[in-house]
Formats: C-alpha cells, structure tokens, sequence
C-alpha cells in the first residue's frame, strides 16, 4: 500500500516550517539585565570617579590689594607651579582662583611665592574644588531663574 | 528505500560511540522500515543496541551513518529545533523506569507536552483527563510519583506519552520493572492504543511480549533481522 | 500548564536551595540598602543643618599658625598672633555690592573669666539680635533688655549652680541672671552672655569684637560671593559661609558614600558568584529532568526559560527580602550613628532599584548554567536515566 502523504501534513509542515521567531527569551533575558547592570553603574562609576579624581583638590581665592586685576603673565606661572592644576582670573580679572592639590602643595607655598615676587595677594577664601565648582552652578541657575 | 514509502524508514544505519580509546559500535548497520498502524517489537539481549535504535527513531540520538526517515522527512537533516518540534508532534516517550518529573502531580506530568503545544489551559485539563482514564488513574491524578505504584507510575508514563496523540508511541522496556499481572495491563494498554490507530515501537529483552506485536525486530550485536510477531 | 509552573513546582520541592540562592542576592542587597540608606540619612541630617544655618556668614580674625608636623605627620599647630576686630569698622559689611542680601549683623567679644575658682567663656553681644538670629534656642525665664541681664548656658548654670534672678558680679559689674537656655549641643551650653559693651568692659577689650556673625535674608542668595565680597572688605579676616563648612561634611559623607559602593559591589558580586555555583550545580543535578523534557520535544529556548524564570523568581524574592532587612539595619544602626536621628521612611526609589539590581544579577548569573542546560544533549541526557 502506498504511503498516505496527506494524513501527517499538518505535523509535518509545522515540524518543516519552524523558524526562529524573533528573540529568544535568553537574549531578552541577558540583554534587559546587562542593560540595567550597565545602566546603574553608569550612574554610579562617574560620580565615584569624579569623587577620586578631585578628592584632594582645593581652590584658594587671591586678591590684589588696591584693586588690581591680576597679570596675564602672573597666572600663567602660578599655573605651572608643582602641584597647581589651573589658576583662572574671575571675569573682571580681580579675583585669582588657584586649584591646587593639597597632597602635593598648600597654601603656604603659594603665600611663599606671592611675598618672594612682591605681589601683595590678599586671601579671601579657601574651599574644596568640588564644592566651589558646584556652589557656582547652583548659584548661576539662581541667577537665571 | 527513498523515504517515502513508508511512516518510518531506516537505511544503512550505523552508531559508534568512544568509550575511552577504543570505538563501541552499538549500532554497526540497520535497515528497516515501519508503517503506519504497526505494533511492532524490538528484541534483544542486553547491550545489542535496541535503546540506541529507539532513541535514532525518536530523533534523539544523531547517527554515525546512514538515514532515518520519518513521514518522508529525513530526521538527521533537520535543525536541532526541528527535530524538538518532530518529538513534540510526532513522537510519544515511555522511558525505561517511567521517568516522572517529581515534583509534578500525575495530572501535571501528563499535561506537560500540552505546555509547549499551545493548547489553551481549559483543553489541556480535558485532553490529560481523557489520557489518564485510558490509562485508568483518573482518580489518582493529584498524586505525586512517589505516592504511586510502580505500575500506575508506568501508567502515568503511557498517559504523558499519550496525550496529545501522537502518531508514533516508542516504548523502552515498558513492562521491565513490573510484575506479570501489571505487564500483561501494560501490554494491553499499547495494544488498545495500536488498535485506536497508533504505532507502537516498544524495545523489550521479553521475547514472550512478541506474540502480541504484528512484527519483530530481532537486534543482535548492532544488526538487525526482521520476523513475524 | 504553562513553563512558569514547571519553574515554581521545582523551587517549591528544592526549599534548601531555594533558600540558599536567596541569601547570596538577600545579603548583597541588604549591603547596598542598609549602606545607602544610611549615608542618605546622613546627607538629609546636613541638609537640614544647611536649612537651620546655610544662611549665615561668620568673620573671625584670622590667626597666624605655624603648623607642626613631623615626617608628615601633623600634629595641629601653634596660633601665635590674633589681631581681634574694631567695632568701628564693622560698618564697611553693609558697604559690600550685596548689601541688599544681609540681614542681621551680630557682633560678639570673647574673653575667659574666672568664676569661684573655675574658668568659663564670656560672650558680649547685642542680646536682642542674638535671640533673633538663633530661633532654634529654647530657655527658662525671659530675656529683659537691660544691660545687666545675663544669658546662661545649661551646663554653666549647673556648674556654677545659677538660678533665675540670681545676681552676680563680673569685674566691677552687677549682673542679673534672667535666662538659662535649655541645652542645645552647641557651644552656647558653655558661655555667660551678656550686653557687648559692658562685657567689653569687663574683659578690658574696649571697642575690639571677636567675631561677627552675619545671616543672609534668602537662601537663594549668592553666599559664596557675598563672603568674597565681605573678605574683600576685612584682608585680615577669615570669613566663612556656614554653608561651605556644613558641605565639607557632605565632602566626608561622599567619600564614605564611594567606599560603600566599593564594599556593596564586592559583596553582590560574592552573592552573583554564589547563585551562579549553585545554578550550575543544580542543572547537573537535574540532567535527567532535562532529558526528559528534551525527549517530550522541548525546545533549547523552553529549557533556557525554565532556568531563567526561576532565577527571575529567586531574584524577586531576594530583592524584596534585601530590601526590607537592610532597611531594618539601617534602622537600628542610623540612631548610633548620627545623634537624634532615625530612618525617616522607606525609600520607594531604592526599593526599585534593589528589586532590579537582585533580578538583573541573578537573571545575569544564571544565564550560562541555563546555556548549558539548553545545549544538554539529549541523548547524553537519556543516558543518565
């Protein structure tokens, strides 16, 4: 007797005709959680690291006396200086912000380096880096509003 | 044999395994074929290659050489998720000491080929209620294995290979752990299912359980020779 | 049927390693939530302090200090010149750009004086502006105005045994004690206030002022170029924005902060590590299983869900149990560990992130043993039967 083809066709086209829908449940299930795990320490890790990278680092705010604004060359020397990261003038060139790290530097030395170069540098204020820097946006979006 | 002449079709069949450094043939070479509706038995001693043949035809063990067609589709050429879905649709398993899943009740081990079928909830419950009256344990389907006999374990088995009708029933050894009285309730079972319609393949070492089989497999040191039931 | 049913029948059989892979995620959580609860009551504690004092600006002079150390190790210093202010000069604050922003001035002298043989601190200010400016004091008696009225500390007035009404003399000066604060943790539980002038005649510092302290009308208002501005004004004072001193606290708490995720990360990664080994371990165990399923005609993604959704299970249940313990830790330690405080309530947000956190990592940590029991050769399965 010849062998009915047609009895079996549903089964045998569903076996045939299996493809591989989509996204297995494995990848989602890999790909959602390497998302999320990324995803978290993407939100942590930079904060850490910024934290490490400025944990030593203090701003000290200079002053000339009599009003002056600060020479261009002055705070171009003051930045090479071990241990000095950068020296920015304010807006109106009067006020002399120095970030240094306190590990390698201190104020002192800086004190030292004013007296011996005859600058009469009066200092208002000592504070972290980090926190100046985010005092500064806190206030500047006070301003704007 | 082309593969289409027959359910079931099996051509220059080999197996080897490594056991070590040195190569086992459990199968050194078959040829055979099976149609639809047969009861056929697969004898032999222990180690001769009748669990290695069941589990070739059952798409489950990928052979050295030769071919396995079932339903004109050449099994080893399929993927590996074909061959899932060919044991899914096609193909019902009573392993050898039953092989229920533990912590499942006899109802759920019966009903869990449903659960990859896509049969809707309501119909699985009729369909494994229907599977387990055949088999008589409708009243023990809350029961765990370990709460059953070993012939209502058997019984549990045959209904989970049953349920949802399969064209082709492969049993290995089904009456090997049981009494006569509960081997002769087995049999009768594969026979009822055969006379509903289905193949039945069962492996035995038992040459008696031949006589109630259309025909024989006589399996020997990995070859085959067919007789009468 | 469906596969998830699979998955919860076998962790409701395998109780002991169900409980076993929840403790590895439950401790890991319990370590991020106790820890960050923690230095978030901390943070809250500041910003409240920030609240109550952010406001306010305090001059004083500035010393010279020779700082000691010795092989870098520092061992504080020696202050070996003080040049204490004029009053007179105490004009030029409300000469700065900002003066719009200043609200109240408060200038105090200091002096020790010796009372029945015991050291104590005296303080002159203008009273008045002094009980306006530190709203928080709660006291016994009533301030009067007059120039003879004494404002003690609690711990003084029970040193000394001072009583409401009780008169006393400093210097050549009769003085009545018409207020006793109650005790509020600061420096005032230890001073004898008294009006500026006539303190600054008792302690013969005529005109001279120790300190100033300024308060700021808005807290929107820039504090930090106010100071400048102030400094600006007074090249021999220190001037500092209570603000910046409460934010170098907030400095100490970040880096706490930083070393917590560094030990909570350790911790969940030990409890990742954990939940894989035991994984691992119970996919070998259930070989058997997983031929079976494989031979029914499961598929290698129905396996991988099996493992995956009970991992999903174990993730859930040790994320919610993590974040209730840890929050039950912070609860006892957070009253050690910052004075008249508690946990204030239950971070939902963090309770969010703790339940992903614990799925994500056991979903990630199961991810390979459920691999490898979808690549389980069925036959090599069937084998095991």
């Amino acid at each position: 007797m010849a062998y009915d083809l047609e009895k079996y066709r549903d089964k045998r086209e569903k076996v045939l005709g299996v493809r591989k829908k989509g996204i297995s449940f494995g990848v989602w299930a890999a790909t959602v959680s390497a998302i999320i795990i990324v995803g978290l320490i993407s939100m942590v890790a930079p904060k850490s690291i910024a934290y490490f990278t400025t944990r030593n680092l203090d701003d000290v705010i200079y002053k000339l006396s009599g009003d002056q604004s600060w020479p261009q060359d002055v705070i171009h020397t003051i930045a090479t200086l071990k241990g000095i990261k950068y020296a920015v003038a304010d807006k109106d060139g009067a006020r002399l912000v120095v970030t240094f790290d306190r590990s390698i530097t201190d104020i002192d030395s800086l004190s030292s380096f004013f007296k011996e170069n005859g600058y009469h540098a009066v200092l208002l204020n000592v504070v972290s880096h980090r926190q100046r820097v985010q005092t500064e946006r806190e206030e500047a979006e006070l301003e704007t509003l | 044999m082309n593969g289409n002449d027959h359910l079931i079709e099996i051509q220059d069949l080999g197996r080897e395994y490594m056991a070590g450094d040195t190569t086992v043939s459990a199968i050194k070479e078959m040829s055979f074929f099976i149609d639809d509706g047969e009861f056929v038995s697969i004898v032999g001693q222990s180690g001769a290659g009748k669990s290695t043949l069941l589990a070739a035809l059952g798409g489950l063990n990928r052979p050295t050489r030769g071919n396995v067609w079932v339903d004109t589709m050449d099994l080893y050429g399929l993927s590996s998720e074909q061959r899932a879905d060919f044991r899914s649709e096609y193909v019902g398993f009573v392993f050898q000491s039953y092989q229920l899943i533990t912590y499942l009740t006899a109802m759920e081990n019966v009903k869990i080929p449903l659960s990859i079928a896509g049969v809707k909830k309501e119909d699985q419950a009729d369909m494994a209620a229907v599977a387990l009256e055949k088999v008589g344990l409708q009243d023990k389907k809350n029961r765990l294995p370990d709460q059953l006999s070993g012939g209502e374990q058997e019984r549990v088995a045959i209904a989970r290979a049953i349920v949802n009708r399969p064209p082709i029933v492969l049993a290995d050894e089904p009456t090997g752990n049981l009494d006569s009285k509960t081997a002769d309730d087995v049999i009768n079972l594969l026979k009822q299912l055969n006379q509903e319609g289905q193949t039945v393949i069962m492996v035995t070492h038992n040459k008696k359980l031949c006589q109630h089989t259309d025909r024989t497999v006589h399996v020997r040191d990995g070859l085959c020779v067919i007789g009468e039931g | 049927m469906k596969l998830y049913n699979i998955s919860l029948n076998n962790l409701r059989r395998r109780k002991g390693k169900v409980i076993f892979l929840v403790s590895g995620l439950l401790i890991g959580i319990a370590t991020i939530v106790t820890l960050i609860s923690i230095t978030q009551s901390m943070s809250r504690d500041v910003e409240d302090r920030l609240d109550r004092f952010g406001a306010n600006i305090v001059m004083t002079p500035r010393s010279e200090n020779l700082s000691l150390s010795y092989g870098g190790i520092s061992v504080g210093g020696v202050t070996y010149e003080t040049v204490e202010f004029l009053e007179s000069d105490l004009t030029n604050i409300r000469s700065i750009k900002n003066s719009q922003n200043l609200g109240i001035i408060a200038p105090k002298v200091l002096g020790p004086w010796e009372l029945d043989g015991k050291r104590v601190l005296l303080m002159g200010a203008d009273l008045q502006t002094e009980l306006s400016l530190k709203t928080w004091w709660q006291f016994k008696g009533m301030p009067t105005g007059n120039p003879d009225e004494l404002i003690v500390g609690s711990e003084t007035a029970r040193i000394f045994n001072l009583a409401l009404g009780q008169s006393m003399k400093l210097g050549n000066d009769e003085f009545v004690v018409s207020t006793i604060l109650h005790p509020t943790g600061g420096p005032e539980d230890g001073i004898i206030m008294g009006d500026l002038h006539r303190f600054q005649n008792v302690l013969g510092k005529p005109g001279r002022i120790s300190m100033v302290e300024i308060s700021a009308f808005c807290r929107g208002c820039p504090i930090s170029e106010i100071t400048l501005q102030i400094a600006e004004k007074f090249p021999n004072a220190k001037v500092t924005a209570l603000k910046q001193a409460v934010m170098s606290k907030m400095q100490s708490i970040e880096m706490i902060k930083s070393f917590s995720y560094g030990v909570a990360v350790l911790v969940i990664f030990i409890g990742s590590l954990l939940v894989f080994v035991t994984m691992m371990g119970s996919v070998n165990e259930r070989t058997r299983e997983i031929g079976i399923f494989r031979a029914i005609g499961f598929r290698q993604g129905h396996i991988m869900q099996i493992i995956l959704l009970e991992a999903l299970v174990v993730g859930l249940i040790g994320g919610i149990l993590g974040y209730l313990i840890g929050n039950g830790i912070a609860w006892l330690a957070i009253p050690f560990i910052i004075q008249e405080s508690t946990l204030s309530h239950l971070d939902v947000t963090l309770g969010g992130v703790s339940l992903i956190l614990s799925v994500a990592l056991s979903l990630l940590a199961s991810l390979y043993p459920a691999v490898k029991a979808s690549r389980m050769d069925p036959s090599s399965a069937l084998r095991a039967l």
